[in-house]
């Protein structure tokens, strides 16, 4: 009864021959499906593989075969290696944030009895808000004369912090920023976990002698979250790599906020360069591969313990 | 409850939860209601510091302005056909999918239970290149391919920008609606399926009368989520729409609220008026759907 795991697929069909009709049904169902899948993913997927290769361009007549010219030119400018490591860090910030953050607020959530679905609403609200708008307020909260934060700070004591506009503290807030967007929903796909754990398995611990909240929670809730905390973890990294919304209102990528997706987006969408930005575009897409299969990986070892 | 239990037992934590949650509460809620107060003054209100945090007498006003000023009420309705069609298509597809991978057993059934896990992992933001080149051009792979071995590919273009359809299939086609479809379906028990069977119930029959009405809590919450994921999308249209017309009011909001860079200070007040509005919709979904939402995320209803 596990949430949203990654299970292996079960073979829900006893082994006898089912009828042709049948079959055949079963196989149409995921036709849509499919067909999507080709025409929107697979087939743009091998266009990209061939445009990183050359150095096409919007309205260019002529495209010439590069090679690996583009993957040389960009792993060796460093605007797109700071894009890279700003994204990195980006993900560092935000992925365990919003894990341990969004399972903190869904275990206090859950221990409410009444007031439950006035919290459940409340702390999804900013997931309803739309980054771009968001944005911009918080470009307004944080504004170093106007901004209640500052305005909070200087109150406490401290000095004015210019948060977009300090090159090394812009990937921080734009981490705080997407943290505050994304916990919400985090916290949903905790709560539906937490729901989903069988009442005896706590009444068993506190026979066992595990009766205090810090034991029953490392010998039930911890473990028994597991497909969930792992479904979590991969959702939040993949929205931290896509970063972009927040860069596009707040920074317009100036120095200190330059990250992947923007760079690809100028590359590909301002300056026209679709051979170049394609061959970015790879790049990026074998980084979300590869933390993904880590990810699937680690996955497999956790739910099988 | 068994935390309630344990809270009776524990006062101070049980006080010290309570500070948690009220101060979470405030940095959720403190920015919404910021841009709520914001949009109920008049400029030089807004500007003044600290600025006010009781309304002020400029709601009607506000928003009238914001509303006439950019044809929001247009743009609010491409928005609703979007995050509709991308709703629907996506609890449709998403169930045909997951019943046919998860109750038949064919060959392939593998390779598009892999093919779906893979595009949950590829989001339309990191194939934001190739996907365009195909929304500009739906022969655009073939006429590629072709090329490829030395030949032209004489079709005409098949052009999907400024319209409805290019605003929604790109966001139709990730897969994480069929994932959690499938984990749903694998906990419906082998009994019911053989007691469909026993009842001479096709597979249609067992999709529309068994399935469907057991996975309603489960199209709430998708329908909720994929609501809000589409409503807030940004890149997309704004790459895919150069027609004003067909602008979304996520567009509409960027050119409202001016970034740093443009020189002139943003108008905050109207600006956060737009932004309350352009909330609205998705909020409303939320709040008219929580009943359904995080038992819909359950694997089984219990």
């Amino acid at each position: 009864m596990t949430t949203l795991a990654l299970a292996p697929a079960i073979d829900r069909v006893p082994r006898r021959a089912r009828p042709v009709r049948e079959l055949l049904a079963g196989t149409l169902f995921v036709v849509p499906a499919t067909m999507l899948l080709l025409a929107i993913i697979l087939a743009p997927l091998l266009c990209l593989l061939i445009l990183s290769v050359t150095d096409y361009e919007i309205g260019a007549m002529q495209i010439r075969w590069l090679g690996l010219a583009n993957f040389e030119k960009a792993l060796s400018d460093p605007v797109f290696r700071r894009a890279m490591g700003n994204t990195l860090l980006y993900v560092a910030l935000v992925l365990p944030g919003g894990v341990f953050i969004g399972l903190l607020v869904a275990l206090l959530v859950h221990g409410r009895t009444r007031s439950r679905a006035f919290y459940e609403v409340a702390y999804f609200l900013p997931v309803t808000a739309t980054l771009i708008a968001m944005a911009a307020v918080w470009q307004f909260l944080l504004h170093p004369k106007l901004g209640p934060v500052n305005g909070l700070l200087k109150a406490a004591g401290f000095p004015e912090m210019a948060f977009i506009s300090e090159p090394s503290l812009l990937i921080p807030t734009l981490a705080a920023i997407g943290l505050w967007n994304l916990i919400g929903f985090n916290m949903i796909l905790f709560l539906a976990g937490l729901t989903a754990i069988p009442r005896d398995l706590y009444d068993a611990a506190e026979i066992d002698g595990a009766g205090g909240p810090i034991d029953r929670f490392l010998t039930v809730t911890w473990p028994q979250l597991a497909p969930t905390t792992m479904f979590v973890a991969v959702t939040t990294s993949i929205t931290a790599f896509k970063v972009f919304d927040t860069v596009a209102v707040l920074t317009r990528g100036r120095d200190g906020s330059e990250v992947l997706l923007y760079a690809i987006y100028l590359e590909g969408f301002q300056y026209f360069k679709i051979g170049y930005s394609a061959a970015l575009t790879v790049i990026f897409l074998a980084f979300m591969l590869a933390f993904s299969v880590f990810q699937a990986f680690q996955l497999d070892r956790k739910v099988h313990y | 409850m068994r935390d309630a239990g344990m809270i009776e037992r524990a006062p101070l934590l049980n006080a010290l939860t309570h500070v948690l949650m009220i101060a979470g509460l405030l940095i959720a809620a403190f920015p919404i209601y910021v841009v709520f107060i914001a949009s109920t003054h008049d400029l030089p209100t807004v500007n003044r510091v600290p600025m006010p945090l009781w309304p002020g007498e400029h709601l009607v006003q506000n928003y009238t302005t914001v509303w006439n000023k950019s044809d929001f009420g247009a743009k609010m309705i491409n928005s609703l056909i979007v995050a509709t069609g991308v709703t629907i298509g996506k609890i449709t597809l998403a169930a045909l999918t997951a019943f046919s991978i998860v109750f038949f057993r064919y060959r392939a059934r593998m390779l598009i239970f892999w093919a779906i896990f893979i595009t949950l992992m590829l989001p339309l933001e990191v194939r934001i290149v190739p996907t365009y080149a195909v929304a500009a051009d739906v022969a655009e792979p073939l006429r590629w391919l072709v090329w490829l071995f030395g030949f032209e590919l004489g079709i005409a273009p098949i052009n999907l920008l400024n319209t409805y359809t290019g605003l929604i299939l790109p966001l139709v086609a990730t897969a994480t609606g069929t994932f959690l479809y499938r984990q749903f379906f694998l906990t419906i028990p082998d009994t019911l399926v053989e007691a469909a069977r026993m009842d001479g119930a096709g597979p249609l029959r067992f999709f529309r009368e068994h399935l469907l009405p057991l996975s309603r809590n489960n199209m709430a919450a998708l329908a909720t989520i994929m609501f809000v994921y589409a409503w807030n999308q940004y890149l997309w249209p704004l790459l895919i729409t150069t027609d004003a017309r067909m602008a979304t009011a996520t567009m509409q909001l960027q050119k409202i609220v001016p970034g740093p860079l443009f020189g002139q200070p943003p108008v905050w007040n109207e600006a956060m008026a737009a932004t309350l509005l352009v909330m609205v919709p998705p909020l409303l979904v939320v709040i008219f759907m929580q009943g359904a939402f995080v038992r819909g995320l359950v694997a089984t209803d219990k």
